[in-house]
């Protein structure tokens, strides 16, 4: 009973989890860098969301089109400032994307301040499933994800734009021999990167609340889950968010709440430690 | 006037040991450090307590230099080869990881109140006690500086550029890289411990939110407009970035329109738009 709940809980963080760390494994895959700019992507869709629903739209079409408008943002700022230094190595990317970081917190908190704000989503009674007790809004967002991984998965296994970007994460020379445009494939992952990771965030706000730190608060998990699921691959990075996300919910039994962050943070480093490929190995199944 | 000049002198000092630090790590070694904030606040800390218990000025200067380096050095021993990729990840992930543990440990350092009431260094001098502050962090600052010009000359010093420069003929001629690597972290994070103990001591209160991320960015890009390697060219940036930034605080008396939230804000999205503008001119194509 009490178990149960910590798992949902575990499965929710996990779903959370899955979209930006997939979207971090993407860019590190393809670009070879690491995107410190992603969390901020998050916070960025969720408040995007929130003015949308102002306009009495529905919740759901407020996040399609708030996570459309995060890709074209994602896909904008790489064609311009990222794609000057293309060829520069790791480092310029990293610092810029610290930089964007910086700078999309605090744009939003300019705009809407420092406060905690919540999504306009009614509380509706807890389903109780074979004495799991789970709200509707969680098995919800368990049903997007899992359908948005599926999409994600297959697009990526199945469609040309798919075969391009594992193309180019495996050996962007041979790529680009074989017809594979660079940039389009730089710039269609940053969408979706953009996409996915604001998806987390709407997500993430709905179940908790909404503040300019929702993005920088997880950006530690993100990075274990990144790391953890092998960096560039998407099954992998999703079953990592499942063992992250049990790994902090069941810490709670023996660790303040408050160290989750923390606990992610060991987790992390054991990884780097232990098997730096990550737990999934990368190489030949970059999907 | 004068007493906004010289404070603005004396943070640009106190982050003049932080840059020293990061440039030895990366600016001579080519070791990336996105969390130098984290050592910074083990030094502001350590000298904190150290301080509040009565141990004089210098002996918790030496304190808090050794504890960030320790703390240096358990970080380079748990990122494998010190590769790029990771130490980018772990480095800002040990610095949430200090943040949170300073935050929520209340027994250590009384959590989110942080510590109060840490002391200054007495002066036999007679000089008004902001001055006599500045004069003491000018002559700390300069022994560093000294010393950091000593490393790049010595031997040492050498063999952590021809790390930078090519990782793998320094171990072709028999130098175990790794160590070397490790041993500049851990002086890099000695020295931001330093400058921790200069601004714990200055502004004699301490709390985990004045160490967030920005204070790692203000050093890196501190140490990215000075030609990296190069200790008085990271001075003289970091002066220029520190009267950029902190003179705008400046601002606040006159500009009415904007509140404190606002200003704080806008003054970060300049820093993040400052860090973008840096690496373009720095790294466009060409330029390497």
């Amino acid at each position: 009973m009490e178990l149960s709940i910590y798992l949902v809980s575990a499965l929710v963080s996990a779903a959370i989890w899955s979209l930006p760390a997939i979207s971090i494994s993407l860019i590190y895959g393809v670009l070879r860098y690491p995107s410190f700019a992603i969390p901020e992507f998050m916070t960025l869709g969720a408040y995007l969301t929130l003015v949308l629903c102002g306009f009495s739209m529905p919740i759901w079409l407020a996040g399609i089109l708030a996570a459309v408008c995060t890709g074209l943002v994602a896909l904008a700022v790489d064609q311009t400032i990222f794609r000057s230094v293309r060829r520069a190595g790791m480092l310029p990317p990293v610092l810029l994307s610290l930089g964007l970081m910086l700078v999309i917190q605090n744009v939003v908190r300019f705009i809407w301040g420092n406060g905690n704000l919540q999504f306009p989503v009614a509380p509706m009674r807890p389903f109780n499933i074979a004495g799991i007790i789970i709200t509707p809004v969680q098995l919800g967002i368990l049903a997007v994800v899992l359908a948005v991984l599926a999409a994600v998965f297959l697009a990526l296994r199945y469609t040309s734009f798919g075969r391009a970007v594992r193309a180019t994460s495996t050996n962007p020379d041979l790529a680009i021999v074989t017809g594979v445009q660079p940039e389009r494939v730089y710039g269609a992952v940053l969408f979706l990167a953009g996409a996915l990771s604001a998806g987390g965030g709407i997500i993430l706000a709905i179940e908790t609340s909404l503040n300019p730190l929702l993005g920088w608060r997880v950006l530690i998990p993100l990075f274990a889950v990144a790391i953890l699921g092998g960096l560039g691959s998407v099954v992998g990075a999703a079953l990592a968010a499942l063992l992250v996300g049990l790994a902090s919910e069941l810490s709670l039994f023996i660790l303040p709440s408050s160290y989750k962050t923390a606990l992610a943070f060991l987790v992390l480093t054991l990884v780097l430690l232990v098997r730096p490929s990550g737990l999934i190995k990368a190489a030949g199944a970059r999907t | 006037m004068i007493e906004y000049i010289i404070a603005i002198s004396i943070f640009a000092g106190i982050y003049g040991f932080v840059a020293l630090g990061l440039n030895i790590q990366w600016g001579l070694t080519g070791l990336i450090n996105l969390g130098q904030v984290a050592f910074f606040a083990v030094g502001a800390y350590a000298f904190a307590l150290a301080a509040k218990a009565g141990v004089p000025f210098i002996l918790a200067l030496a304190i808090s230099a050794c504890v960030s380096g320790l703390f240096g050095a358990a970080v380079a021993m748990f990122t494998p080869r010190l590769r790029e990729d990771y130490l980018a990840i772990v480095t800002l992930g040990f610095s949430e990881f200090v943040r949170l543990i300073l935050l929520n440990e209340k027994w250590l350092a009384g959590g989110p109140d942080g510590v109060a009431g840490i002391p200054r260094p007495n002066l036999p001098i007679g000089l008004p006690s902001e001055l006599a502050f500045l004069t003491i962090t000018a002559f700390a600052l300069a022994i560093a500086f000294a010393l950091t010009r000593r490393i790049e000359k010595l031997p040492f010093g050498r063999t952590l550029r021809a790390i930078r420069e090519d990782e793998t003929v320094v171990t072709s001629v028999g130098k175990i890289s790794l160590s070397y690597k490790a041993q500049a972290f851990m002086l890099g994070a000695a020295l931001a411990g330093i400058g921790g103990a200069f601004f714990a001591s200055y502004l004699s209160y301490i709390s985990p939110d004045m160490f967030g991320p920005n204070v790692s960015i203000y050093v890196l890009a501190a140490v990215l407009i000075g030609t990296q390697g190069s200790s008085a060219a990271t001075l003289i940036s970091t002066a220029l970035v520190a009267m950029l930034l902190e003179g705008t605080r400046l601002l606040k008396d006159y500009i009415t329109f904007v509140d404190g939230v606002e200003l704080a804000a806008l003054r970060l999205v300049a820093l993040g738009v400052a860090l973008i503008a840096i690496v373009i001119v720095r790294y466009r194509p060409g330029r390497i």
